[in-house]
């Protein structure tokens, strides 16, 4: 069993070597893994587990692997309260806490159908302010959005 | 902000020292008169799709100024109908101009060739996204018929923009603009056709008292300019809505009592039936002088990206 931060034994078995993000709100769990896993990835999911902080919250594990700053922090825009635990020899040997990031480049699709990045090939990318609540606008057509409108590519 | 060589995307890219600068370089090239300026420069135009107002403003700008014109003045005559990307598009016009002008249907667009080429780039509109010209020439428009808009220290300048504010690009563009400067703003709308919220958001982040109204009558009598926009036929799902809606929302002649003095009515044109012709002959017309003001600011943007700031 992992050094996770909710010591209480998951319904879920841990990992060896990879990363577990915690406290996310269950009903984002499955997004979550839509962002950051692969298709080859072997991945546990745990939803509406019990925390002192959130009441219900999601768990998501993949093994065997390791994210970019960049990476993680795309799921602060669904679950800003998560804590990425990287785990090597079935222990935390790191914390992070996501920060929502200022700009995404590449990984989501623009709501907006009359947005350029929708009929050319181009990059899209997304500026986010810091206010709260964030939002997130197109670099390219200037639409704002919410997180639930995005769209993995 | 020094703006040779560089692009005019978005109103949102500039600050209120730009603007102010930009006014003034407008109001400066007013007076300078037809010299040939840019005498050998080259202005792309390219358009695709059609914008008559726009595009022959640009030009008359240009040619004014002594420079030539290549270009195209719809999307359907050009290579993008053989499928070549905007950014190839971009790419080969960038080594015969000098400046390139673009207006697009999508959204993003100008965004987009500004990054495919080292030229300057100036947005003739991108689809209902931004036009910032038009937004200079609005802020020129209304900086030349009330000049305490630039001083703080006098009574607010008092704007009612009225008719399509869900959708009018020009209103969102002009409102963010106009919120650096001591202004109050009433919206007039039909409940269909509000402000969207993310724009009174601005207002209150930067400390503007505004109002929201639904008729005409309650305001114009206590405003120095009257920003009309066109409400289209489509934004309505019921013909017969749209019918009644439009009347409400008509200028006539009899309105105009009582006004302030040197009240004026601006629009951005073309109007349908949102301000009825007898208002023309009357010292409120204002739309089209303000029209015209698209000349010196589009001479004044020209010159800056091109060669810099014109002195005194």
């Amino acid at each position: 069993m992992t050094d996770s931060v909710d010591k209480p034994t998951y319904e879920v078995q841990g990992i060896e070597y990879g990363t577990v993000i915690d406290h996310i709100p269950s009903a984002y769990t499955l997004k979550v893994v839509e962002l950051l896993s692969g298709l080859e990835d072997k991945v546990l999911i745990g939803i509406n587990f019990d925390s002192k902080r959130m009441g219900r919250k999601g768990v998501v594990k993949i093994a065997n692997r390791i994210f970019t700053e960049d990476e993680v922090n795309m799921i602060a825009l669904f679950a800003p309260q998560a804590t990425i635990n990287v785990i090597e020899d079935g222990k935390v040997v790191q914390k992070i806490q996501v920060k929502i990031p200022k700009s995404m480049h590449g990984s989501f699709r623009c709501p907006n159908p009359q947005c350029i990045t929708n009929h050319q090939d181009v990059v899209t990318h997304f500026l986010i302010d810091q206010d709260q609540p964030f939002f997130i606008r197109c670099y390219y057509c200037e639409r704002q959005f919410v997180s639930d409108e995005l769209k993995l590519i | 902000m020094k703006l040779k060589y560089k692009s005019i995307i978005s109103i949102n890219d500039f600050s209120k020292d730009d603007i102010v600068y930009i006014l003034k370089q407008a109001y400066r090239m007013e007076r300078h008169g037809n010299e040939p300026i840019l005498q050998g420069k080259i202005m792309a135009s390219l358009f695709f799709e059609p914008s008559t107002r726009t595009r022959l403003s640009f030009e008359t700008a240009m040619l004014r100024l002594g420079g030539t014109i290549i270009g195209f003045a719809e999307g359907d005559s050009t290579s993008t109908k053989k499928g070549e990307s905007l950014y190839d598009t971009i790419k080969m016009v960038s080594r015969y101009a000098d400046v390139i002008v673009i207006r697009h249907p999508l959204e993003g667009a100008a965004r987009l060739a500004s990054e495919s080429s080292s030229l300057p780039v100036i947005n003739a509109g991108d689809g209902t996204n931004q036009h910032p010209t038009q937004t200079f020439l609005d802020l020129y428009s209304i900086f030349k018929t009330h000049p305490h808009l630039v001083k703080q220290k006098n009574r607010p300048l008092d704007i009612a923009f009225m008719g399509d504010l869900k959708y009018g690009r020009t209103v969102h563009s002009l409102l963010t603009a106009l919120s650096f400067f001591n202004c109050r703003m009433w919206f007039v709308s039909h409940p269909t056709l509000t402000i969207p919220d993310s724009y009174l958001q601005i207002l209150t982040k930067r400390n503007i008292e505004f109002y929201q109204v639904e008729a005409m009558e309650d305001v114009i009598r206590k405003v120095d300019v009257l920003y009309a926009t066109r409400i289209q036929a489509e934004r309505f799902p019921d013909p017969i809505e749209y019918e009644q809606v439009k009347d409400l929302y008509r200028l006539r002649r009899e309105n105009l009592l009582n006004t302030r003095e040197g009240f004026k009515i601006m629009h951005p044109l073309p109007r349908v039936t949102e301000i009825e012709a007898e208002i023309d002959k009357t010292e409120a017309a204002y739309y089209f002088e303000q029209a015209a003001n698209g000349i010196p600011v589009r001479k004044a943007l020209l010159y800056l990206v091109l060669k810099g700031g014109l002195r005194d």
